[in-house]
């Protein structure tokens, strides 16, 4: 891919994501801390499917960063930072060893972000937080599933477009 | 591909069963606690005997009320009210959680406790 053709990826992901994670905003909570659907990391999937970890980690960063500006507080942002940087690490590893389709990867990448926040949480709460931990592990692999399977059909569509 | 779906799914249920085992282990350590310690922030705000019913609030962000050895909060001024929606606890180890307060409210034992880290 060219570098024109990389930045402008980039952009429409990195307004995609910002837009997913306003549309969540508006969904109703379950009604646990932490506990999120994460509709962001759909683009941020694509984005590291179709391009590479750099991207996919430019998009998540500009979507965390706007979000943080327009309807965050800075201590959320700090939780994003955490969720969005172990997620991503997680999931940039299991696309590189190549066993998992992106399903997997995003499973992997839901326990990652909120493991990421309970850690955030330690540092800034204390121990009292890991008593979320389990549940948080489970909440994360059930919605990375689910988002996992939008984006194999998105990445697979968009690979397809691509090629035409 | 298909071979790939059945790592995923591998994958699924490797993390389900640590999170289950996770589960149990916390719920086999709960037991009557018998403190209820209030942190702010990462330190300790304050401590209060679960068996007395007591309103606490804690720096005007939200309050904490113990009654019948059951703990839960109301009032809070987060956005979202979550800590609110969490309901009450009552055994050791048992936490409720307010991100944007920076408030923990967790129940310990006064015999020495044994968590999943130690």
């Amino acid at each position: 891919m060219s570098k024109t053709k990389k930045i402008a990826l980039c952009g429409v992901l990195a307004g995609l994501a910002f837009g997913l994670s306003y549309l969540e905003m508006l969904l109703p909570t379950p009604g646990i801390v932490g506990a999120k659907l994460g509709l962001a990391n759909l683009a941020v999937l694509v984005a590291l499917y179709l391009s590479s970890w750099r991207e996919a980690a430019a998009v998540s960063g500009v979507r965390i960063v706007l979000s943080w500006l327009m309807f965050g507080s800075f201590t959320g942002m700090i939780y994003s930072l955490a969720g969005g940087i172990l997620s991503l690490l997680v999931m940039a590893l299991l696309k590189k060893i190549d066993r998992f389709s992106p399903v997997g990867v995003s499973v992997a990448g839901g326990v990652g972000h909120n493991i990421g926040q309970i850690l955030a949480a330690l540092v800034l709460l204390g121990t009292g937080v890991l008593g979320y931990l389990p549940v948080l592990i489970i909440l994360g692999a059930v919605s990375g599933a689910i988002i996992g399977v939008v984006a194999l059909v998105l990445i697979n569509a968009l690979r397809k477009v691509r090629k035409s | 591909m298909k071979h790939k779906l059945k790592s995923d799914l591998l994958l699924f249920i490797a993390i389900a069963l640590v999170a289950g085992l996770l589960l149990t282990l916390t719920a086999a350590l709960k037991s009557d606690g018998s403190t209820v310690v209030i942190t702010l922030n990462g330190t300790t705000y304050t401590e209060a005997d679960l068996s007395k019913n007591v309103e606490i609030s804690v720096d005007g962000l939200l309050t904490v009320i113990i009654e019948d050895g059951e703990v839960w909060v109301v009032d809070s001024t987060c956005p979202d009210g979550l800590c609110e929606k969490s309901g009450s606890i009552s055994k050791s180890g048992e936490s409720i959680v307010c991100l944007p307060c920076g408030v923990v409210v967790k129940i310990t034992a006064d015999e020495p406790e044994y968590d999943f880290i130690n």
